[in-house]
């Protein structure tokens, strides 16, 4: 009965509502047991490829195999009932009628609701004991976990969570999320985690997808994601960025930030604009007037408790935004303060003609 | 505070008089509503209206009523309920024309609706031939009764029933899918349960317009004591004969009403307390379309 973990195959899958498409082609590999997470702006098409996956709709094109079986392709399509996927959505979408017992045993055979598993399956989630509760009667955190139990019941080759963190307040959200992992890993259930929150996908995360425009943008896991974006935009939604222009020579590129290594190495010829992406964390900030570095005005500063936020404006060249910088804890400095600056590490930096290759998003999109 | 007593004063005299016109309004309405059903009661002592209620013609008049109505609620109920449900959560092309041939009876004068059947079912109507060839003569039988009650009666229910399917939250249904529940199942584990409230008031309307029908009734099934003749119609037959019976009769109809009437607000007040799924989000109406 129980399933090995499968790898899910995603080709090329499209779906329109009306002459509005959603999906453009969708390809993604998810490795059996592999915690992915599907990250995009809304109306990037996330939600639709999990309600694909959940088989609630059907694509126009292309297919959806797990552990080699079809679940879509131009002939097959398993409903829903047929796919054993386990589905968490926002809300949990608990059955208000029934007890946490009866909601986790619903997907199991009659006799199998009266054994031990139902219990085990509580277990599992931290929440033995509140069977004979009703959902209004639970926190938001914990029918989210009587969800999890429940859509675990069946066993699935696969499970899929929709924004399951969303209705939760900001300090629930983290414990849940942590637990939600934790069971996951321990169940060895291959799951995918549709969510806007692009932290949420880095932290909790074996694989991150990339949603754009109803496309797959870049996967990778959450680090190399981080460090090696695809572009610009993408570098730029992923985390925090400084984006400036800088020019090729030899093997770095000359920024206001001054002479900056490329990861990779550089791709360009010498005299080639680019655009040139530096993480906050990368950006040093020594609060001396002269020294080693580029000297910079602190126009902003916010303290996060365990690390700060500072704003720099370059003082030699003119630079649209200030530029951002994260250090660790406190730093005795305040708006006005000369400084200077450098940066640490090498940097992502792209042709610039090529680097706004699509509009970063369409309007009126609705997932 | 001492300066603004005057127009205080003045304020407090005119939410007086909106009190008093509004304590009226209440009264007036109410006296309206309320005083026939009154004068329907106090009409004869409770003896003699024991005693009409006793008589051969309400009895029969009861045991139609009670035959028919059964029925027709069975039927409504059984082949409704399904339905409704069909039409509530799936999306087919023409559906909202369905919908609003659904109402249609709902408008229709119960006359016309008579009429109506007499011409499709009757001797000389659309069917009334193929019918007859059949062996079936429907007009001016019981089956006709339970068929004219069905018509007026049974898109109460439907109305309703596909209100409260179409106000469950679709997540809900679609969850149970993916924990392996077909069609059937998910309509007779989650949604019936999630629907009951408004699947009841809508019951209990439809049930207490099928004891009431009167119109299509006499024009497609007659009037025969014992066969065809509801408690409706018995009261018009008794009105020139025997109005102390017509008046017992029309006291039972209305004990009947408020009955129904009573007991489904009930359930549905019973009935609503688990329908919020979350303690964060208010609790949705069930009998509300959304």
């Amino acid at each position: 009965m129980t399933n090995p973990p499968a790898d899910l195959v995603i080709s090329d899958l499209h779906k329109s509502f009306g002459d509005h498409p959603v999906l453009r082609g969708v390809d993604l590999v998810v490795p059996g047991g592999t915690f992915a997470a599907v990250v995009g702006q809304s109306g990037s098409g996330k939600t639709t490829l999990l309600r694909i996956l959940a088989g609630f709709e059907r694509p126009d094109r292309g297919s959806v195999a797990i552990g080699g079986e079809t679940l879509d392709d131009g002939r097959v399509h398993l409903r829903a009932e047929q796919r054993w996927i386990g589905y968490v959505s926002q809300e949990g979408s608990l059955f208000p009628h029934l007890t946490v017992d009866a909601n986790v045993g619903f997907g199991l055979a009659r006799r199998e609701r009266r054994g031990p598993r139902v219990g085990e399956l509580l277990e599992m989630v931290g929440l033995q004991g509140l069977g004979g509760r009703y959902p209004h009667q639970l926190s938001g955190g914990q029918q989210q976990r009587v969800a999890l139990a429940r859509a675990l019941s069946v066993r699935p080759r696969l499970i899929l969570l929709d924004e399951p963190f969303a209705a939760l307040d900001a300090t629930l959200r983290a414990s849940v999320r942590e637990d939600v992992q934790a069971i996951l890993q321990a169940a060895g259930t291959t799951a995918i985690l549709v969510t806007h929150d692009q932290d949420e996908a880095l932290s909790v995360a074996d694989l991150v997808a990339v949603m754009r425009e109803g496309r797959i943008a870049q996967v990778d896991a959450p680090q190399l994601l981080y460090a090696s974006p695809v572009d610009v935009d993408l570098g730029g939604f992923i985390g925090e960025a400084n984006v400036m222009t800088g020019v090729v020579h030899g093997d770095r590129v000359d920024t206001p930030l001054g002479s900056l290594e490329v990861r990779g190495g550089v791709a360009a010829a010498d005299g080639q604009e680019m655009t040139v992406l530096v993480r906050p964390e990368q950006v040093w900030v020594f609060p001396y007037e002269d020294g080693p570095g580029v000297a910079g005005t602190v126009v902003h500063t916010g303290f996060h408790g365990h690390d700060s936020i500072i704003g720099i404006t370059v003082d030699s060249v003119g630079l649209p935004d200030p530029i951002t910088s994260r250090v660790l804890g406190a730093l005795a400095l305040s708006a006005g303060a000369a400084v200077r600056i450098s940066v640490r590490g090498p940097v992502n930096a792209w042709p610039s003609s090529a680097t706004r290759p699509q509009v970063a998003s369409l309007p009126g999109t609705d997932e | 505070m001492t300066a603004a007593a005057p127009p205080g004063r003045r304020r407090a005299a005119g939410r007086a008089v909106v009190v008093a016109a509004a304590v009226l309004l209440v009264a007036v309405v109410l006296t309206f509503l309320l005083l026939p059903i009154v004068a329907l009661i106090t009409y004869q002592p409770l003896g003699d209206l024991v005693d009409g209620l006793g008589s051969q013609v309400a009895l029969d008049a009861i045991a139609v009523s009670l035959k028919v109505n059964a029925i027709a609620f069975a039927i409504t109920l059984v082949a409704g309920t399904p339905f409704a449900y069909i039409l509530a959560r799936d999306q087919f092309p023409g559906r909202s024309a369905v919908i609003t041939a659904v109402e249609l009876p709902l408008v229709m004068p119960p006359a016309v609706a008579g009429l109506g059947l007499l011409a499709a079912f009757g001797r000389l109507g659309l069917l009334g031939s193929g019918l007859r060839a059949t062996g079936i003569d429907l007009a001016f039988t019981q089956a006709a009764v339970v068929i004219a009650i069905l018509f007026v009666a049974g898109p109460f229910y439907l109305r309703g029933a596909i209100a409260a399917f179409e106000a469950i939250d679709a997540d809900v249904l679609e969850v149970a899918g993916t924990l392996g529940a077909g069609p059937v199942r998910r309509m007779t584990a989650v949604a019936l349960p999630l629907a009951r409230g408004g699947l009841g008031a809508a019951a209990g309307v439809s049930f207490a317009r099928g004891m009431g029908e009167f119109g299509a009734t006499i024009l497609f099934a007659g009037s025969f004591q014992g066969v065809t003749q509801t408690l409706p119609l018995a009261v018009y037959s008794l009105f020139d004969a025997n109005l102390d019976q017509a008046v017992a009769i029309g006291v039972l109809l209305v004990v009947i009403s408020a009955g129904i009437l009573f007991a489904s607000k009930l359930i549905l007040h019973s009935w609503t307390a688990w329908t919020s799924t979350s303690p964060t989000r208010a609790a949705p109406s069930i009998s509300a379309p959304r």
